[in-house]
């Protein structure tokens, strides 16, 4: 404590929290006798810091400068033994002074006998006149005293506080009184600066400029401040002013009148400390929140010396060993995450062997001093202050007595035993707390012993169980509650509610009176408590396993260097095993965040690949086996096995020390074939998952370059670096700078300057031009066809080239849009028909994906099983003649539908769209479309106004709706002659192709996955004897002659054209403004466009999407 | 405790399947979901015995798979309390045992191992050990169970020796 103490002890002896000096007011009445003692009285005012209670008595006396010391101390006793601190001896008057005087004299005389029973005699006597006086002052004298002190005039004697005599209302302040300034201090440093405050004030008392203020005190409980008693907040200034730690720039506050009294108030705090109690540390650096025993109560002063299990550091530190243990502990304050050294008994050997001999000093009566601790019984026994002691409701654990408990002298023993009893006894009260109605008790003293039952109320001290078991079954028993006790049963499966092991839950192993032991559901180990402190549980111990945003066994990332798995939560912290294989302790505010590991990948020793949750084993070292929780950075690897009781079961190995307990070679051969890995839907994972990784770059527009149009960085150009989600990192061309940015702001700069949507394509100009070339558009790819929203320019040269030939199966046909929105376009459907389910699922098959986008969705898809087929079959349920050949038509059709379509589709609008592939994928998106029978039932009376003559097609070759179909057939032809790129759905009804049926080259296609036929005309080529004309809401059909020789019939819709395969066959423009041309082809056909030429004028040569053309047969056959 | 019972999955099977072997493929997706599976209401599925029926697909809307409700009987175990079984000892520690009775996991404290066995920390494998037996890794031995924790998906088993005709199986 602090050396202020010894002076202070009468007046904290209840706890009081101020120091008040009264300077300024004792200068006031000095002020009257100064005529013969104004040094004597400075000088000993120096002497007199504290003595506040006899300082008013002092100002009084008119003695023998020479004498003064000693007649004061004397007296001072004098009057102590006779007066409460509290009941001052008062100055009230100018006769009491005289008699003051009389009174020092006396005591002068007989100063070597303090307590002589004269002078008591004396003492009491001058009291009784006193009051005796002042009773018979009439009330006119009192009031007349009051105005007197009260009103303001100075002149006149001033009250000096003689609390028993004045009532207490009229000592509350008032305007007329100087006021109390709160004055901001360095916390702390309060009452270092109520004492400077005072000894300045005391020097310079008898300057020119003498203090203003009248008073200063602090109160502990208001830390940073300190009370200034003055007259004006100039005065507090100007005694502040100098002074070290008083922030007077933070302002001088005047306290609200009625503020004032309360100020000053002291609570009593009911505090008792006795011996033995147990008491908990409040705040230390070492031995925060531990059990601690009172061994010197210390008598209402404010430290308490208590006995503590020592944490010591048993390996400490080279440099820092042999420093001084005060700077030491800082250093170790600071280590972050640096456990606390574990409580142990102090052992001389150990602490000898840790530090040096020299280190420690015996002393008598077994004490050991040891880095300015004192050791004894192999506790430490500190000096606490009792703010830092938490008294109440300190719950002793088990493990902290028997910690104590452990200490091996015998002397103790005895106290120990009793404490113990104490423990039992305040446990056993706690006990009663937790009962509940319902529990399972015994009854474990008193008559009923050994008999259990089940709770069923519990008043007061008194509780009511039904007896179970033997003769008493069913009984009502009224036991006192602290009789009885939780009873477990093995096997039960409990949770702790207190304690250090709140929230744990396990299965009760053995039960030994009122502890239990159980093996922890987390930790497979095992944990003994009390009773009282648990409770049957249902859940398994989930409670601890999360804090925060964070989890068991989530990998974390401390600082830039330091990641670790969580193998342990405890109540508010986590233990965390690093990379390093060090334990650190983390609260979760230290954790900057928590890294997923799921899709990293390290290679073991063999060089393959090891994820999260592979078993693996070690090669070297001690070969332990586990599951891989997390990988890190490739290298490191954190596993987790139950059957390691060492940090919860997890420790960290090299990755490269590992090897898979699986044989995973074979595994992945065998993945070729599973489709679920092949198929995204089953992945659970999306795109996202790992296996899609290879299939493509994993965001498109990475590399594109764009400018950003909101936001600080507006106007500026950049390349796309990486995307996450919805945020792109953009490379700014400007500052060499990074930024990260939410892809709305950013547009995409198309060769041409201008700005596009980053999911649009380049605008149809650029498109057009590169048409032909069929690649290097913005994507530096094929251009997309389905870019349809630009449709006109599209169609351009597809206008000069068309021959009528359609080819929809082109091998190789690049062009078709299937692919062009997986694999180059960020699903450029979704700003104009992202609504259809089947554009998104079209953007997920796996099949644009497959070759790279080279290959054309057709031939994948008709090879492989593909899913959409049949979704999208169902959606065009009544379909059309070519509805199901594959789901790649789907976006083939609905990507060229032109302008025919316009105010069909519910995103015409957005998107052109014609076609006669594609009328059932068209509507097929849009549910009402595809709830019509008749695929373009809704949308033929718009043709039939658009073209209302242009019938020329009979009827009968046209599949879906009757009458109307015509018109629409012919509309839509006529209007897709212009731009189609792929075959209409109902091509093989065109009127332009049908006279050429017993020529085409056709193929089914689809019937393995729509199941048609068992799928066993896959892929068998044939050509159509007779197209039949189906009434609407019937599958239309064609009669097929197969190269096998077999003819049947089959509905057209799996009817799919045969690609041109070789330069110089004859092919048929099934589509476009060519539309019914036999040509030639004249180059070989494995690209998108075919060029061909008729055969009467080869000169003249056509580009021709290699859809529109169907192969056609020698004529001969 | 092994019973036969008959259950119920459900499995959903992507639309590429949909086809001529789709029945196939979906016994083997019932025997690759079930089998080895621990569900805490009925223990773990050892074995599907039968397959009673696959059920019709139903095609969920939205996501085109279709859903089957499978019925099959299989060997199901399930340990009680009180039950006397046979593991294998697969870990030796100082607070007891932790052993193998086939996919069930348990654990014997070392206050319900039998009272003359002493743990023997220095013994490699560590062990528990008697005048007339021996516990380590690998050993064979008969537990009763005293208690389970069911969860969801696992069943964990609670177990003493510490009575007659328990202990380590002579081979």
């Amino acid at each position: 404590m602090s050396d202020y103490d010894d002076d202070d002890l009468g007046l904290d002896g209840d706890g009081e929290e101020q120091q008040v000096t009264q300077t300024s007011r004792k200068g006031k009445e000095k002020a009257r006798h100064r005529d013969d003692d104004d040094e004597e009285q400075a000088l000993r005012e120096d002497r007199d810091d504290d003595d506040d209670d006899e300082e008013d008595e002092d100002d009084e006396e008119e003695e023998d400068r020479g004498q003064q010391p000693k007649k004061r101390k004397r007296r001072k006793i004098a009057v102590n033994s006779f007066l409460d601190v509290y009941a001052e001896v008062s100055d009230d008057d100018e006769e009491e002074e005289e008699e003051d005087e009389e009174v020092e004299g006396f005591m002068y005389d007989d100063a070597d006998d303090a307590v002589n029973g004269d002078t008591t005699r004396r003492q009491h006597v001058l009291l009784d006149n006193r009051r005796q006086q002042r009773e018979e002052k009439t009330a006119e004298q009192i009031a007349k005293d009051l105005t007197e002190r009260y009103g303001g005039i100075r002149a006149a004697p001033r009250y000096t506080g003689d609390l028993n005599d004045v009532p207490q209302r009229l000592l509350m302040p008032s305007v007329h009184d100087a006021g109390l300034w709160q004055v901001r201090v360095k916390p702390g440093r309060e009452r270092d600066i109520v004492f400077s405050l005072m000894r300045k004030s005391i020097d310079m008392e008898y300057t020119a400029h003498p203090l203003s203020i009248l008073s200063a005190f602090q109160r502990e409980s208001l830390s940073g401040m300190i009370y200034v008693e003055a007259r004006s907040q100039k005065h507090v200034q100007q005694a502040c002013n100098g002074l070290v730690g008083v922030y007077l720039s933070k302002g001088v506050h005047l306290v609200p009148i009625e503020e004032m009294a309360s100020l000053l108030t002291i609570k009593k705090q009911d505090v008792t400390v006795t011996y033995g109690m147990w008491v908990r540390i409040r705040k230390h650096p070492k031995y925060g929140g531990d059990l601690a025993q009172v061994i010197i109560p210390g008598d209402g002063i404010e430290d308490v010396a208590v006995r503590l299990v020592p944490r010591i550091d048993m390996n400490p530190p080279e440099e820092t060993s042999m420093l001084d243990p005060s700077k030491k502990r800082k250093k170790a304050v600071a280590v972050v995450g640096a456990a606390r050294p574990p409580q142990k008994l102090f052992n001389v050997e150990e602490v000898a062997k840790a530090y040096s001999r020299k280190s420690i000093i015996s002393k008598l009566g077994g004490e050991i001093v040891f880095q300015g601790e004192t050791y004894k019984n192999g506790f430490v026994e500190k000096d606490i202050k009792i703010n830092n002691l938490i008294l109440d409701d300190v719950q002793p654990t088990l493990d902290e007595i028997s910690m104590f408990m452990s200490a091996k002298d015998g002397s103790k023993q005895d106290d120990l035993g009793i404490q113990l009893r104490d423990i039992a006894e305040s446990s056993r009260k706690a006990a009663i707390a937790v009962l509940q109605p319902g529990d399972n008790v015994e009854v474990f003293e008193g008559e009923q012993a050994g008999i259990h039952g089940v709770v069923e109320e519990i008043s007061g001290e008194v509780v009511t169980i039904t007896a179970m078991g033997v003769d008493i079954e069913g009984q009502k028993l009224e036991i006192p509650a602290r009789s009885i006790r939780k009873r477990f049963k093995q096997g039960e499966h409990v949770k702790v509610m207190a304690g250090m092991y709140t929230d744990e839950t396990g299965l009760v192993t053995t039960v030994q009176d009122d502890k239990v032991t159980f093996l922890s559901d987390l930790s497979m180990t095992t944990i003994t408590v009390f009773a009282k402190d648990l409770r049957i549980a249902a859940e398994v111990g989930t409670g601890t396993n999360t804090i925060g945003n964070y989890e068991l066994h989530d990998l974390v990332q401390l600082d830039a260097a330091t990641v670790g798995v969580i193998f342990k939560t405890e109540r508010d912290s986590f233990r965390v095993l690093d990379q390093n294989g060090k334990v650190l302790i983390v609260k979760p505010h230290q954790i900057s965040m928590r890294r997923d590991s799921s899709r990293a990948i390290a290679s073991d020793a063999e060089g393959h690949e090891l994820r999260a949750n592979d078993n693996v084993k070690e090669v070297d070292g001690e070969q332990r086996k586990g599951r891989v929780l997390h990988t890190h950075q490739s290298f490191y690897a954190f596993l987790h096995n139950r059957e390691i009781t060492e940090h919860g079961g997890v420790f960290v190995a090299r990755a490269r020390s590992l090897v898979s307990l699986a044989p995973k070679g074979n595994a992945l051969k065998n993945g070729g074939a599973d489709l679920s890995k092949m198929n995204p839907a089953m992945m659970g994972g999306g795109m996202v998952g790992s296996g899609a990784l290879g299939r493509g770059p994993r965001d498109r527009h990475i590399g594109v370059t764009v400018m950003v149009t909101k936001g600080p960085h507006k106007g500026y150009g950049g390349t796309i670096k990486d995307t996450n989600g919805n945020t792109a990192r953009v490379e700014l061309r400007t500052g060499n700078k990074m930024i990260s940015i939410d892809k709305d702001k950013l547009r995409k700069i198309a060769p041409n300057g201008d700005l596009l949507f980053l999911h649009q394509n380049a605008p149809p100009g650029n498109n057009s031009s590169n048409n032909n070339n069929s690649n290097s558009n913005a994507w530096g790819a094929p251009p997309s066809w389905t870019n349809s929203g630009g449709a006109s320019g599209g169609r351009t040269p597809f206008q000069g080239s068309s021959s009528k030939t359609p080819n929809p199966y082109a091998v190789g046909g690049g062009k078709t849009p299937a692919w062009a929105p997986g694999s180059r376009t960020p699903n450029p459907y979704a700003a104009e028909s992202g609504k259809t389910p089947a554009w998104n699922a079209g953007s997920k098959t796996p099949n644009p994906y497959a070759d790279g986008g080279r290959t054309p969705a057709w031939n994948v898809s008709s090879r492989t099983p593909n899913p959409y087929a049949t979704g999208a079959n169902a959606g065009a349920s009544s379909g059309t003649a070519y509805g199901g050949a594959t789901p790649a038509r789907s976006w083939d059709a609905s990507a060229n539908s032109s302008s025919g379509w316009l105010g069909a589709g519910s995103d015409g609008s957005a998107t052109p769209r014609q076609s006669s592939w594609g009328n059932d994928w068209v509507s097929a998106p849009t549910p009402a479309a595809a709830a019509t029978p008749g695929f373009n039932v809704g949308l033929t009376p718009a043709f039939g106004a658009l073209t209302p003559a242009a019938a020329q097609t009979p009827a009968g070759v046209f599949n879906s709706a009757a009458s109307s179909a015509t018109p629409a057939a012919s509309g839509g032809y006529a209007l897709a002659a212009n731009d189609n790129r792929t075959l209409e759905s109902d091509w093989l009804f065109d009127p332009a192709v049908v006279p050429h049926h017993p020529r085409i080259k056709i193929q089914l296609l689809g019937t393995h996955v729509a199941n048609y036929l068992g799928g066993e005309y896959e892929q068998q080529k044939g050509k159509v004897i007779a197209g039949n004309k189906a009434p609407s809401g019937y599958e239309q059909t064609a009669t097929v002659l197969f190269e096998s020789g077999e003819q049947r019939s089959v509905v057209a819709r799996y009817i799919a054209a045969v690609p041109p395969s070789h330069n110089g066959e004859e092919v048929l423009i099934a589509g476009g403004k060519q539309k019914g041309a036999i040509m030639v082809v004249r180059e070989d056909p494995d690209d998108e466009t075919v060029t061909v030429s008729s055969r009467s004028n080869p000169g003249a040569v056509f580009a021709v999407p290699k859809e529109l053309l169907i192969a056609l047969y020698d004529e001969k056959a | 405790m092994f019973f036969i019972k008959e259950l119920t999955h459900t499995i959903l099977l992507h639309p590429s399947y949909f086809g001529p072997r789709m029945e196939s493929y979906l016994e083997s997706k019932l025997y690759a979901d079930v089998e080895g599976t621990c569900s805490g209401q009925f223990g773990f599925i050892i074995s599907v015995v039968s397959v009673l029926d696959i059920g019709k697909g139903m095609v969920l809307s939205g996501s085109g798979q279709a859903e089957f409700v499978a019925r099959y009987r299989a060997i199901v175990f399930k340990p009680f309390k009180g039950e006397v079984m046979d593991g294998v000892v697969r870990n030796v520690s100082k607070m007891g045992i932790f052993a193998d009775v086939g996919p069930l996991n348990v654990f014997c404290a070392a206050a319900l191992l039998q009272p003359d066995l002493k743990f023997d920390p220095n013994s490699n494998p560590p062990s528990y050990s008697s005048e007339d037996q021996i516990i380590e890794k690998g050993s064979k031995v008969r537990l009763k169970v005293v208690g389970t924790r069911v969860d969801a998906t696992d069943i964990f088993g609670i177990v003493s020796m510490k009575e007659d005709h328990l202990g380590v199986l002579e081979e």
